[in-house]
């Protein structure tokens, strides 16, 4: 396999807590994974449990506590502000209010300009390239000449994509991007997403808590419980062959599709806990139905390989 | 219902929510969903809004002829509401046990340890436990998940006939939703109340409602058992909407979509509202509005299209 676009290697994230010296919010904690060139990886968890953390530290939007980061063979982890911005234009985001991505005083196509001038652009190219990318997205030029509140959302998450698009980034990063939206507008992004990562080869970090969606969109998965991941694999490992409990607790409750589905809700009980207190032991075991006194709560289980590319750590399962 | 005025957002719509059910109501953003909602409860500024036609609660009162002071005494007690932010129900400088208790004082006569037993009890039926200790909190110590159940907590404490949920678990995660929908279920059973769930999930629609209403442009366009509606939708709007959401075990496929955006609320509409999108269109729908057909007892539909030609079994 070539070398992948994004490695990430025991990245870790803490947030100091006010007032309380020696205290942090372990938001991400020693999290490992890769993203191969053209792929989508999803990343699903309760709220609360590091996915979006996961994301800024991919954009170095925020310092990593410890561990590394490389962005196509090259070691990121310490870069300064100066040296990102050499290669910010390799890196774009998308986020989950599309109206935030836009200054409202401005038109569309200026923003759009700013971004691409941003980058070195000339005003040929740019132009060009804008009048390039509204078309890829399906829309009118028209679009170009109107502020934000004169569009809807779903137009606005579709110039967002453009906007991202500008610079000719290889990574995208989606954070909840389309869970606001409508169905209809939702299923119109999803494809746009898809086949733009054809077109470009785009890789993309995916966030989301919308199992389906992530199913429908993602190659890999990856699963966070309180910062850390449990369970990796491809989406039909992940989707079909769920090995953790909590991955197994997490899809349980995913509404049915239709009325006369059968579906077994075993309702994950008690309340996701704090992250300032990450429990002893497997992290999971104050809320796993599976729990084994004296193991779980006192030993680490180490993400262990279970077959092609499919992870999961736990001591209930055997390899 | 019918509501003219600046925004003619919600034309000319009916509605029958029957005791002890559950009807979601669903449709794309703008298409007057929570206008319906907050029409019911007359929460409208009355003065750039008209209405016209009648709610009737229990088959007689009508809403719309309600004083200011029979309107404040039949908000919480007989209709209540909550939304898809809990954070804008609840007063942040306020413990949600005082929160819970004046809602609950405010509509009925019992007060005092009587009062305070029966709100520990509902905190207790909505899983915020211990309750002893939840009573003396604040919302910012809660998260989401737990502040929408305080916020259910809330809206049942006077076991009102009707309960609107506006998108109520739309800012939740699958897990918190899962529970709170669990919620929702258990207590609308155990008092009996009617509940009107909005929504744009149709998985949250699947879950646990009995009826279906299918809003378009301001206008119910389809309604019916929720079964009827998920396997035999006759409306090509609602086909179009079914069809649109991703479903598991369809990784990377092609979804279909929907061209176009819904008309603007105020806008004048000449013949049927979904025709510029529709992939069923003939000339009439441009022109005609279209007439309301059956498609079985409890099935109705907005559309000149016969059940028969249109009636194809998804699933
Ligand atoms: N700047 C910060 N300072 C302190 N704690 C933070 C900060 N940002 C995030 N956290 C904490 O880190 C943890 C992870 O938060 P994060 O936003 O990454 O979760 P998430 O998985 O994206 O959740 P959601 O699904 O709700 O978006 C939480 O406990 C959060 O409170
Ligand atoms: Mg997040």
């Amino acid at each position: 396999m070539s070398e992948p676009l994004i490695k990430v290697d025991h990245l870790k994230k803490y947030f100091p807590v006010a007032k309380t010296k020696g205290k942090f919010v372990k938001a991400v904690d020693d999290v490992t994974f890769e993203v191969q060139r053209g792929e989508i990886i999803g990343i699903v968890g309760e709220s609360g449990c590091g996915k979006s953390t996961m994301g800024r530290c991919l954009m170095k939007l925020i310092d990593i506590t410890d561990g590394s980061l490389y962005f196509d063979g090259q070691d990121i982890t310490h870069f300064t502000k100066k040296e990102m911005d050499a290669i910010r234009s390799k890196m774009q985001m998308i986020f989950q209010n599309p109206f935030s991505s836009f200054n409202p005083r401005h038109t569309i196509g200026k923003s759009l300009m700013d971004v691409a001038r941003h980058y070195g652009q000339t005003k040929e190219e740019a132009e060009k390239k804008i009048h390039e990318l509204v078309e890829e997205i399906g829309l009118d030029q028209v679009v170009l000449r109107r502020r934000p509140s004169e569009l809807s959302g779903g137009q606005l998450q579709r110039l967002a994509i453009a906007r991202a698009l500008v610079a000719g980034p290889e990574f995208i990063l989606a954070d909840e991007a389309v869970s606001a939206l409508d169905v209809s507008v939702q299923a119109q992004i999803l494809n746009m997403l898809i086949d733009l990562r054809d077109k470009y080869n785009l890789t993309m970090v995916f966030i989301s808590h919308e199992l389906t969606v992530v199913e429908h969109i993602s190659d890999h998965v990856i699963v966070m419980y309180l910062g850390a991941v449990v369970e990796k694999g491809t989406s039909e490992e992940l989707f079909y062959n769920p090995m953790h409990p909590y991955t197994r607790a997490l899809l349980a409750a995913k509404p049915k599709e239709t009325p006369d589905d059968e579906v077994n809700h075993e309702l994950l009980t008690g309340d996701i806990p704090s992250a300032m207190s990450i429990p002893e032991g497997c992290r999971f075991c104050t809320r796993c139905p599976q729990c084994i006194p004296g193991k779980c709560d006192t030993e680490v289980p180490e993400l262990r390989h279970i077959s092609g590319d499919h992870y999961a750590a736990c001591h209930l399962i055997k390899t | 219902m019918s509501i003219s005025g600046l925004v003619y957002a919600v034309r000319d719509i009916t509605l029958d929510i029957r005791k002890g059910e559950i009807l979601g109501i669903v449709g794309e953003s703008g298409c007057g969903k929570s206008m319906t909602a907050k029409s019911i409860l007359r929460l409208h500024d009355e003065k750039k809004m008209e209405y016209g036609g009648s709610i009737l609660l229990d088959g007689e009162k009508d809403i719309l002829k309600m004083s200011k002071k029979e309107l404040r005494e039949m908000r919480g007690r007989d209709i209540s509401m909550i939304f898809q932010d809990p954070i804008t129900t609840l007063n942040p400088l306020k413990t949600i046990g005082k929160q819970i208790l004046e809602m609950y004082q405010l509509h009925t006569d019992i007060s005092g340890e009587e009062a305070q037993a029966k709100v520990l009890e509902l905190l207790d039926l909505v899983g915020i436990v211990p309750a002893q200790d939840r009573f003396r909190q604040y919302p910012f110590e809660l998260s989401g998940g737990q502040l929408q159940r305080v916020c259910i907590a809330m809206a049942l404490a006077c076991r009102p006939k009707l309960l609107i949920a506006d998108e109520p678990t739309t800012a939740l995660d699958v897990t918190m939703q899962a529970q709170v929908l669990d919620l929702l279920k258990r207590l609308q059973r155990k008092y009996n109340s009617s509940v009107l769930l909005i929504t744009h999930n149709f998985g949250v629609v699947a879950e646990i409602c009995d009826r279906i209403a299918v809003m378009y442009a301001g206008q119910i366009v389809e309604s019916g058992d929720v079964r009827e509606i998920f396997y035999h939708p006759c409306h090509p709007y609602t086909k179009d909407l079914i069809a649109s959401i991703p479903k598991t075990g369809q990784h990377g496929t092609q979804l279909t979509t929907i061209p176009g955006m819904p008309p603007r609320l105020n806008q004048d509409i000449v013949g049927c509202p979904y025709a510029p999108r529709c992939t069923k269109v003939c000339d009439r729908c441009r022109t005609e509005a279209p007439p309301l057909k059956n498609a079985g007892e409890t099935h109705e539909y907005l559309c000149f299209l016969e059940p028969d030609n249109s009636r194809e079994v998804s699933a």
